[in-house]
């Protein structure tokens, strides 16, 4: 049983202790948050990224799993995405604000309007 | 009887007052017996010098000097054998350059993953000392008088690294971009120092400029000597393109003496925390001992 424990601890000391390495290019080093997003969606285990655009360890998955996901990975279209959902946020900030200068444009009570609607305008 | 007890008090009044050798500035006085000189200076006076200056050393640090040599500063020093008999004192004027030419084994030449040893050698006839680089922390290869001054690590590369003197100081630098989106703590590219330790204490400080991607996250960095967490620091960087200066600082008391494997280690709870070393700053590790 001692040599049981003994055993699994020096497993689990090699396992935590030892991590693959792999090289990116400038680009994927450049969006490394998209890529532990990606690798974390496909393998719950992995624990991130760490080190140098060459020699990049790879935490909690082996080095060719991770460099395989990694080249399927279009950052371009990743990116385009991002583009699309910053658009989106834009476009729903332009509507909040407009809403509200309207809002204020018909209220009758609220005192310094046109200085509040000049500053939402330039927002 | 009262003769009797005149004499044994005399003679307790004659005896040293001391059970070990005390430096004593009027013997051997002018007048004393020649019989006695023995006892005076071998015994008494060299006994108690020997004792403040068998560790004397007066610079003769060891430090860096590029991938595959270090340098020994000018100074003083004694050397002793193995028992301390014997001891040699030593003075280089000018600086010693040190290389692979100076291994005591031809064997050990330049192996990769090792700790090695720099030994102050007394050997020669000579009022000078030479320098041996050695595998062995107990002792150099064919020497007689030696005195451990220093130690190095040579990395997986084959390059020098972690050059530090005996009671003295080291420090690594670290000078790529590096990044991790770890969240649990890993080793900082090129910040683990092997500093042999006299287990005296050790103040360590860590200097390094940072970025992350978002501000919406934490980020750690940790001291860890031989897998056991010292100080941290958690700081959080409110704009992703300006870095802040993060900074370490502990004295850690209690270090066994030996060689102990010092580390910087960091985490972020989310998104990419970067240490741009080429265009924003190097991250240090200093190591020195009190």
């Amino acid at each position: 049983m001692k040599y049981t424990l003994i055993l699994s601890a020096l497993i689990c000391f090699s396992v935590t202790c030892t991590a693959d390495v792999i090289s990116l290019t400038q680009e994927q080093y450049d969006n490394i948050g998209t890529l532990t997003d990606k690798l974390k969606e496909k393998y719950p285990q992995f624990k991130g990224f760490n080190g140098s655009k060459e020699k990049m360890e790879v935490i909690g998955i082996s080095g060719a799993s991770a460099q395989a996901e990694v080249s399927k990975v279009n950052l371009d279209e990743e990116k385009a995405g991002i583009f699309e959902y910053a658009q989106e946020l834009a476009r729903v900030k332009k509507q909040i604000v407009e809403s509200a200068i309207q809002e204020l444009e018909k209220s009758e009570v609220i005192k310094n309007k046109e200085k509040i609607i000049k500053i939402l305008s330039e927002v | 009887m009262r003769k009797v007890l005149a004499f044994i008090l005399i003679s307790l009044l004659a005896m040293p007052l001391y059970g070990s050798s005390q430096w004593t500035k009027t013997a051997p006085a002018g007048g004393s017996y020649i019989t006695d000189l023995d006892a005076n200076i071998a015994t008494v006076n060299n006994e108690a010098l020997d004792r403040l200056l068998t560790n004397y050393r007066e610079d003769c640090r060891v430090i860096p000097d590029g991938a595959n040599s270090i340098k020994v500063l000018a100074g003083e020093l004694a050397i002793p054998n193995i028992n301390g008999s014997v001891v040699r004192w030593r003075k280089n004027t000018t600086v010693t350059s040190v290389d692979w030419t100076n291994i005591d084994d031809a064997a050990d030449d330049d192996i990769v993953s090792k700790q090695y040893y720099v030994w102050a050698l007394g050997d020669a006839d000579a009022a000078t000392f030479t320098i041996s680089v050695s595998l062995s922390s107990s002792a150099p290869d064919s020497a007689t008088y030696y005195r451990l001054i220093g130690f190095f690590y040579n990395d997986s590369f084959g390059n020098i690294t972690s050059v530090g003197s005996i009671n003295g100081s080291l420090k690594v630098e670290g000078t790529s971009d590096i990044t991790t989106t770890s969240s649990s703590y890993v080793d900082m590219t090129d910040m683990v120092a092997y500093f042999r330790s006299s287990g005296r204490p050790l103040e360590i400080s860590f200097t390094a400029p940072m970025t992350h991607s978002s501000a919406s996250y934490n980020s750690y960095c940790i001291i860890d000597i031989d897998g056991t967490d010292y100080n941290f620091a958690m700081f959080n960087v409110a704009n992703a393109a300006a870095p802040i200066l993060v900074h370490i600082e502990d004295l850690v008391n209690g270090l066994t003496a030996g060689v102990r494997t010092i580390k910087i280690q960091w985490k972020t709870t989310g998104g990419t925390l970067s240490q741009e070393g080429a265009t924003q700053g190097n991250r240090v590790l200093i190591l020195e001992e009190k």
